[in-house]
């Protein structure tokens, strides 16, 4: 059986690092409430920033494995904290 | 793919990317550093010659606008601006304003459009409304991945490369060191520059986003309150008699040791209601601020001013101090203005690197490239240094006069043989530049003329240079 193709060239990854810092940010608002707003807006690209930096050091496979594992895990705790 | 591998190609992309588009950001942020000198420049910026106490002229306005209901706003004179003037919303949404001049001489309340709101809007938007400011809020994001990308691969040059600029071993090595060594330099500035731009572009777009997943669509009926200066609603005409406008500064001046008052914005001028005062207070880095008061009995609705904010006004504030440089007076607003000249040569470099590393092997690309950033480059100069001029004597059309100078330019770069563009560009600028410093010469030769001078004698110098400039492009 043919494995799974992940996007080999790790060139889209700060595209999934984009969607998962929003997740992160939208948890952190969840949990501090709007008195966190610009906080959390604020930290969104630092946080950007370094998931790409990280998943760009990572080889891409593990990278797109991790970040696929860090949303879910992300969707649950929102879903959870809703 | 290796990791700087990877990181070389996302900082190309992204630097090819945004880096025309960015240079006009810069271009234009660097001029917003100095409103009042810009308009000075263009001799737009009138001085006020009716001495008019506030109350009079909101009386007036009053009296004349009664269709407004009391609900405008007074722009208290200054230092910087020391006329008095009063700005509402019209019907069709657009800001109008007027002074007690135009009052009295019966001229009607009209949008203003002064050389420095365009530069503002240009920075902003680059003159497209919502569609440029979502986009610059994408370039912003794409511009944060080419610093990141950019400091891994300047780090990997080794500790004795950092900060080296190398001549002699040719132009691409030459502009590849000046490229690293500049953004290295000054990488505090653009990643404070990248990371409020984003967010300042972005903050509707993120305030969408999470509105519904995550405050259950309670957050966008309430974001006036939470980061701007929302009014605070009372019912209006119900209480006493509202107190002189002196009466009300003062007690917001007393409520807040040294905050001093800019503007005045009614609920309803004339009946007990809210009345919202807007000023800064020294030696914070976000210095602006408001607070509410009644108009009938000076009591406090509101208090948002530096030292006394929530979490977001203080950090929101405290962003927009930062990004725009206003916190420390005329040498922070130098040291930005020299900052942002120092980005507009990294992001030239970097097109210049591009350039010369497909010159060889995709000569096409490379001259396009090239051309695209001569046509841009030289058309933003020359259309921002045509502004001051078209503030004078056509200021409803300064979209129009930047917006032709840029596309002009772009289709000579294009079209026509590029040393010639570049010194006709070059000396086009020297022109108009030198112009503008000795339009008034020697009555009114300040610090404005005396830059403009000096920007023309560059200009002459690159366009009498352009042959040695043509090596790089050959």
């Amino acid at each position: 059986m043919n494995r799974l193709r992940l996007p080999g060239s790790g060139l889209l990854l700060p595209l999934p690092c984009l969607s998962l810092a929003l997740l992160a940010v939208g948890l952190l608002l969840g949990l501090a409430g709007e008195s966190a707003l610009v906080l959390g807006f604020m930290l969104l690209l630092p946080l950007w920033l370094s998931l790409v930096a990280l998943a760009l050091f990572l080889q891409p496979r593990t990278a797109w494995r991790l970040l696929g594992t860090l949303h879910l895990a992300g969707l649950l705790a929102l879903g959870g904290i809703r | 793919m290796s990791p700087l591998k990877a990181f070389r190609a996302l900082h190309t992309w992204t630097g090819a990317l945004s880096g025309l588009l960015l240079f006009v950001v810069f271009c234009a942020g660097t001029l917003t550093l100095f409103p009042g000198e810009l308009d000075r420049l263009a001799g737009t910026r009138v001085q006020p010659t009716r001495m008019e106490s506030p109350e009079a002229f909101a009386r007036e306005i009053h009296r004349r606008h009664p269709e407004l209901r009391g609900a405008f706003s007074l722009a208290l004179p200054t230092l910087e601006a020391p006329g008095l003037s009063a700005y509402w919303q019209a019907p069709g949404g657009e800001w109008v304003f007027t002074t007690p001049e135009d009052l009295a001489a019966g001229r009607p309340a009209t949008p203003r459009h002064s050389p420095s709101e365009f530069v503002n809007e240009i920075h902003h938007s680059l003159g497209l409304g919502q569609v440029g400011s979502t986009l610059l809020t994408m370039v912003s994001l794409v511009y944060a991945l080419a610093l990141l990308s950019g400091l891994v691969l300047q780090g990997a040059r080794g500790l004795r490369r950092l900060l080296q600029v190398k001549r002699g071993a040719g132009p691409r090595r030459f502009w590849g060191d000046l490229h690293g060594a500049l953004g290295l330099a000054s990488l505090p500035f653009h990643l404070v520059f990248s990371l409020t731009g984003a967010l300042f572009g972005g903050f509707m777009l993120l305030v969408s986003t999470y509105d519904r997943p995550v405050f259950r669509g309670e957050l966008a009926p309430r974001l006036e309150r939470l980061v701007g200066s929302a009014l605070p609603a009372l019912p209006v005409g119900s209480g006493g008699t509202p107190l002189p406008l002196a009466t009300l500064l003062d007690r917001a001046r007393a409520a807040v040791p040294g905050f001093e008052p800019a503007y005045l914005r009614f609920q309803a001028y004339g009946t007990p209601a809210a009345v919202q005062i807007l000023g800064h207070r020294e030696g914070f880095l976000g210095r602006f601020g408001q607070l509410a008061l009644t108009s009938d009995t000076g009591r406090l609705l509101d208090l948002q001013v530096p030292g006394h904010r929530d979490p977001n006004h203080a950090l929101l504030s405290g962003l927009y101090g930062l990004h725009f440089g206003d916190y420390g007076g005329l040498p922070v607003r130098l040291a930005y203005g020299l900052l942002g000249l120092s980005g507009t040569l990294l992001l030239l470099s970097g097109q210049l690197i591009w350039v010369e590393a497909r010159a060889r092997t995709s000569p096409r690309q490379a001259r396009l490239m090239a051309r695209l950033t001569v046509g841009t480059c030289g058309g933003t100069l020359l259309g921002l240094a045509l502004v001051p001029w078209i503030g004078r004597f056509a200021p409803d059309r300064l979209s129009l006069g930047f917006g032709l100078t840029l596309a002009l330019s772009l289709v000579a770069a294009l079209g026509l043989d590029l040393g010639r563009v570049l010194r006709g560009l070059g000396l086009a600028l020297t022109a108009i530049l030198l112009a503008l410093a000795l339009r008034s010469w020697p009555a009114d030769f300040g610090a404005p003329q005396t830059v403009a001078l000096i920007l023309a004698l560059l200009g002459l110098v690159g366009a009498l240079q352009v042959s040695r400039l043509r090596a790089i492009w050959r």
